[in-house]
């Protein structure tokens, strides 16, 4: 069907209810039944945009986002002649300021260095031509958890795209200067290698519980949030934990151990999925 | 470790002022408020706003613009995570307290210069705080850490993570790590990391005791 406008749910937590559910969270019971490390469903739909190289629609119970492959040819940075590069561009139905947040975290998680063979794999010509992937990102209803189902898309998205088999052709002459042609089939592929990109879990801290794939109203609640990034080998890339309270050390610990923990489970489970398709 | 020098009062026009030198870093901090903004909606806490620039000749390297951009972007997002749980908002009904850091040089990581000062400006500026914020950056280089990293231990760095806590309360503000690490690598790093902040604190506290000892705060 075709998509509808985008939609913001923005969550109106009124201070009772948010007592309500950090007490129900302490007590192990969540407004929708689940428990307090059960996730919602999730469906993947993978054909939703024909023209980019690779594409995931992800529909995490109410939030829907949708990341787009899009490779275009470039130059390696200076500092890293030998990889390319993997840049993020997240719009959407949520305010400029979490879009943004949105958009730092996860190009945080694909930056040099964090991604693993994956970006050496772009490299068309050492210090001369890379490809550089655009993950054009949309977060068509935000409820919680944009980030993980942005994270968890893009890395679908990635795992499906075809990126043109190209090589360096003919190093430009002097009385031409300019960047290289590049010579192959365009009609010929290649996968990229995922297992090196990280994909990001975030638990919450709410009344004293842990508590996975927080929605809307619960997120409004948590006192605190730890999101982690983690590949195939369980490798952590990248962590943040910021909160409205201060923790003591040893519920930060707990939190940080919890979230490294998810995240290599939900990886594994992640990983299931792809080696199926 | 690398050397800490940090001093308050020196922009007499603001309300609270600070700068750090920090691995390599130096960063300035001045606060301004509280402000009142009329259009402002009602809320019974107030507001932190967090603005960043960096010196055009604060990197040993050009830069594109967007490049700063984002990195000062980040940067004040960063400093509000870190100093929000820290400042009482709730005795600011309505108002906001302006933030301005200014990174005249980016040496080893800035991120933690720059919490540090907003803090001792904040405190400078007799803002309502739960705790003095202390923070610092360990960086792993597989078989190593080392904490306050210069600029050229950074470079070799597999992995940096960064703690802001608050010594006093014995609370952990924010923790970001960057890079591959194993977990038990990055839980340790946060570690030392959290003792890096004590001995962060300890300084900054004396900064500020000598300063009301001269009767300068």
């Amino acid at each position: 069907s075709a998509p509808g406008p985008a939609v913001a749910r923005i969550a109106m937590v009124a201070a009772a209810e948010a007592a309500y559910i950090r007490e129900a969270c302490e007590r192990g019971v969540r407004r929708d039944g689940r428990a307090c490390a059960e996730y919602r469903r999730c469906r993947f739909a993978e054909d939703t945009a024909p023209n980019a190289a690779g594409c995931c629609e992800l529909h995490l119970g109410d939030t829907i986002v949708a990341v787009a492959v899009v490779p275009e040819l470039s130059a390696p940075a200076p500092d890293r002649p030998r990889e390319g590069r993997f840049l993020v561009h997240v719009d959407g139905a949520a305010p400029g300021t979490e879009l943004m947040r949105l958009e730092r975290a996860l190009q945080c998680t694909l930056a040099p260095g964090a991604c693993g063979v994956a970006a050496e794999q772009l490299l068309i010509a050492e210090g001369a031509q890379c490809w550089d992937i655009h993950l054009a990102a949309h977060v068509r209803q935000a409820d919680g958890s944009a980030l993980d189902a942005l994270s968890t898309a893009a890395l679908v998205a990635l795992a499906g795209a075809s990126i043109p088999k190209v090589g360096p052709g003919a190093p430009a002459s002097d009385k031409e200067p300019g960047p290289a042609d590049v010579e192959g089939d365009l009609s010929e592929a290649t996968q990229l290698r995922v297992g090196g990109i990280p994909s990001v879990t975030t638990l919450a801290l709410i009344g004293g519980a842990l508590v996975a794939d927080c929605d809307g109203a619960e997120e409004h609640c948590a006192a605190a949030t730890a999101s982690v990034a983690c590949d195939d080998s369980g490798d952590v890339c990248a962590i943040l934990a910021v909160g409205t309270e201060a923790l003591d050390a040893e519920t930060s610990d707990r939190l940080l151990r919890a979230a490294c923990k998810a995240a290599a489970s939900r990886r594994a489970a992640l990983l299931a999925y792809l080696q199926s398709q | 470790m690398a050397a800490v020098h940090a001093d308050v009062g020196v922009i007499t026009a603001a309300v609270g002022s600070a700068v750090i030198e920090l691995g390599g870093s130096r960063v300035l901090c001045a606060i301004y408020g509280p402000n009142v903004d009329s259009r402002q909606e009602f809320s019974g806490r107030g507001q932190l706003q967090c603005d960043v620039q960096y010196a055009t000749f604060a990197r040993r390297r050009h830069c594109e613009p967007a490049a700063i951009a984002e990195a000062q972007a980040e940067v004040a997002a960063d400093v509000l995570a870190a100093l929000t749980p820290a400042v009482r908002l709730e005795d600011y009904p309505k108002t906001s307290w302006a933030i301005n850091i200014f990174v005249v040089q980016e040496g080893g990581a800035v991120l933690p210069a720059a919490i540090n000062a907003a803090s001792l400006a904040l405190a400078h500026a007799s803002v309502h705080m739960r705790g003095l914020v202390g923070a610092s950056a360990v960086i792993s280089t597989g078989d190593d850490m080392q904490v306050h990293p210069t600029e050229e231990a950074a470079g070799t760095a597999l992995a940096t993570v960064i703690v802001a806590t608050m010594p006093a309360l014995g609370q952990t503000c924010l923790v970001r790590s960057a890079g591959r690490a194993s977990p038990v690598q990055v839980l340790d790093a946060v570690a030392a990391a959290r003792k890096g902040c004590g001995d962060i604190h300890a300084h900054l506290r004396k900064v500020l005791l000598a300063r009301a000892a001269d009767g300068q705060l």
